[in-house]
């Protein structure tokens, strides 16, 4: 296989380890997949997927239609178009291109298209920065599409196969973006198992659109226009199949640890160091690396501190997510995005959480913290920081709901 | 030269009014207003572009009047597309028959486009790029 960049070892098993980058592996999945259309538009720091999947294909590792779009508008459009008609696709966008596609974003999830995206997730203009911030992919989250931050090389690659297998199922058909953390996630390297062909034949199916197929042998009309007398009843159907989702990725987790021998845990979200913790800290994406350092420094010191990462932010797993964190004394939620003018003019995360919080019995303090915006690093200090103000509020002392970190006042 | 498993029809350029075959691919269902010519140039190219069409409409009156759920007066398949998407919806479509077919994983035929001279707002009909078989 042509893909990885540096293969450092051949496992006796069936997997092959190399060292690769998010956007690597996510490639490789795509190869795996045998993904049929792609389309693509530069703009970093996603296309660096467009680069991996450009060399499988040139090097006859890879059969796929690859077309580069005239703009991300175009991009998503074609492959929304190419899904109808049977074919299993991918996309991906990063910042403002991903906005520059929102009237096909918004349609794809009401046309219960499974499209499969990657959000290299980058700041929005203006100011702009080439750097993480995650309110390009959030800005979908009202619309159906779903929606999972991974950490690793190896977590994009094996989500990326779990998204479409949920996605492609007949009871979801829903489309799901998976959010790689620009530069931190899609251009550094880590160490990746790559599965073999048999055993992602067994994880997915072919994708069969049913009597959903666009094609003359089954000559449906799809998408008429409705009125007021319709509307209400098509959205409740497109929200029936997002609430079907959480089983779905359930199923698909249990049949990917069985097949491929990894698990996960529990899919929406992973607890670090969080059994006896007093105080917790919550973030999505490549943040939990200095996170989990900072944590086990401050374990050695003595503090009872743990780390919740959000995967899937959509479908968001409230109940659980509940249950989970009314252990805790106090809850700092690190958003790595802004949400102005929200509820105590905090991030999105927190605000979630907070919302899922409010239907627990107790309540710990949320302090929300809008933190590495824009590709600045969160840094252990800052981390040690966030963590010193929880236990405050854990103590009983009034904290600010949202406090930005890091920022020169 | 890649085996062909599904032909399409022959169908003959339609001269005059007195040649135009009767079986309709547009047909009652639509809600425009009484003389409307945009109709009527839709049941024409339906006629000559024949069964084995898909239809990309972009919105439009030929997408709204057209398509008021629940009827529709597509005989052949239709899906709706966004305002300025009718040719990133037609290469989409055309893309993905060419690579299934390719991939040996859809029944192959022929692509080919028939193009109309209407207006802006008409449908772009799938889809043709040719192919070295």
């Amino acid at each position: 296989m042509a893909a990885p960049s540096v293969t450092i070892e051949r496992g006796k098993g069936p997997e092959e380890i190399a060292l690769i980058t998010g956007s690597e592996a996510i490639a490789v999945a795509c190869k795996l997949a045998d993904v049929d259309v792609i389309t693509g538009y530069p703009i970093r720091p996603y296309d660096t997927v467009m680069q991996y999947i450009a060399k499988l294909i040139a090097d006859g590792d890879f059969d796929c239609e690859y077309i580069i779009a005239e703009s991300e508008h175009s991009q998503f459009e074609i492959v929304k178009h190419a899904s109808v008609v049977g074919a299993r696709v991918f996309c991906g966008s990063s910042g403002v291109g991903w906005m520059y596609a929102f009237e096909a974003l918004t349609v794809t999830p009401a046309l219960r298209v499974p499209m499969i995206a990657m959000v290299g997730n980058r700041a929005l203009d203006d100011p702009g920065a080439f750097g993480v911030e995650h309110n390009d992919a959030l800005a979908v989250r009202d619309l159906g599409w779903q929606l999972v931050w991974v950490d690793s090389a190896q977590e994009a690659l094996d989500t990326a196969l779990i998204a479409y297998r949920v996605a492609e199922d007949r009871r979801i058909f829903l489309p799901c973006a998976i959010s790689c953390d620009g530069a931190f996630l899609t251009h550094s390297q880590g160490l990746v198992k790559i599965p073999s062909q048999e055993k992602v034949n067994e994880f997915l199916p072919r994708y069969d659109r049913g009597d959903l197929l666009l094609h003359p042998d089954n000559p449906i009309t799809i998408a008429p226009q409705a009125n007021e007398d319709w509307l209400m009843e098509i959205r409740r159907q497109t929200a029936a199949a997002m609430e079907r989702s959480a089983g779905v990725i359930r199923e698909a987790y249990k049949d990917f640890e069985r097949i491929f021998g990894r698990s996960y845990g529990n899919p929406f979200f992973e607890e670090y160091e969080t059994e006896d913790a007093d105080v917790v800290l919550l973030g999505m994406g490549t943040l939990s690396t200095p996170v989990k350092v900072a944590i086990r420094k401050m374990r050695q010191e003595g503090k009872k501190v743990g780390f919740v990462r959000m995967r899937w932010f959509r479908p968001f797993a409230a109940e659980e997510l509940a249950k989970c964190l009314e252990r805790f004394k106090a809850v700092g939620v690190v958003d790595r995005d802004f949400s102005l003018g929200s509820p105590f003019h905090s991030g999105v995360l927190a605000t979630e959480v907070r919302a899922a919080m409010n239907s627990s019995a107790k309540h710990p303090p949320v302090i929300g913290f809008i933190c590495g915006l824009g590709g600045r690093e969160v840094l252990l200090q800052d981390v040690e920081k966030m963590t010193g103000i929880v236990y405050e509020a854990a103590a009983g002392k009034t904290q600010a709901p949202t406090q930005w970190i890091g920022v020169r006042e | 030269m890649a085996t062909i498993d599904v032909t399409l029809p022959k169908l003959d350029p339609i001269k005059g009014q007195k040649s135009i075959p009767l079986e309709e691919f547009f047909t009652s269902g639509h809600r425009t207003c009484q003389g409307c010519e945009s109709a009527l140039v839709m049941k024409m190219m339906a006629k000559a572009a024949g069964p084995r069409t898909i239809v990309l409409g972009s919105t439009g009156c030929m997408y709204v009047a057209n398509t008021t759920y629940y009827s529709t007066s597509w005989v052949i398949p239709w899906m709706h597309t966004q305002l300025g998407s009718s040719g990133s919806a037609a290469l989409g479509t055309a893309a993905a028959l060419k690579s299934l077919m390719r991939k040996g994983k859809m029944k192959r035929s022929r692509l080919t486009s028939s193009r109309s001279a209407a207006t802006a707002a008409a449908p772009t009909w799938a889809s043709q790029l040719s192919r070295r078989p």
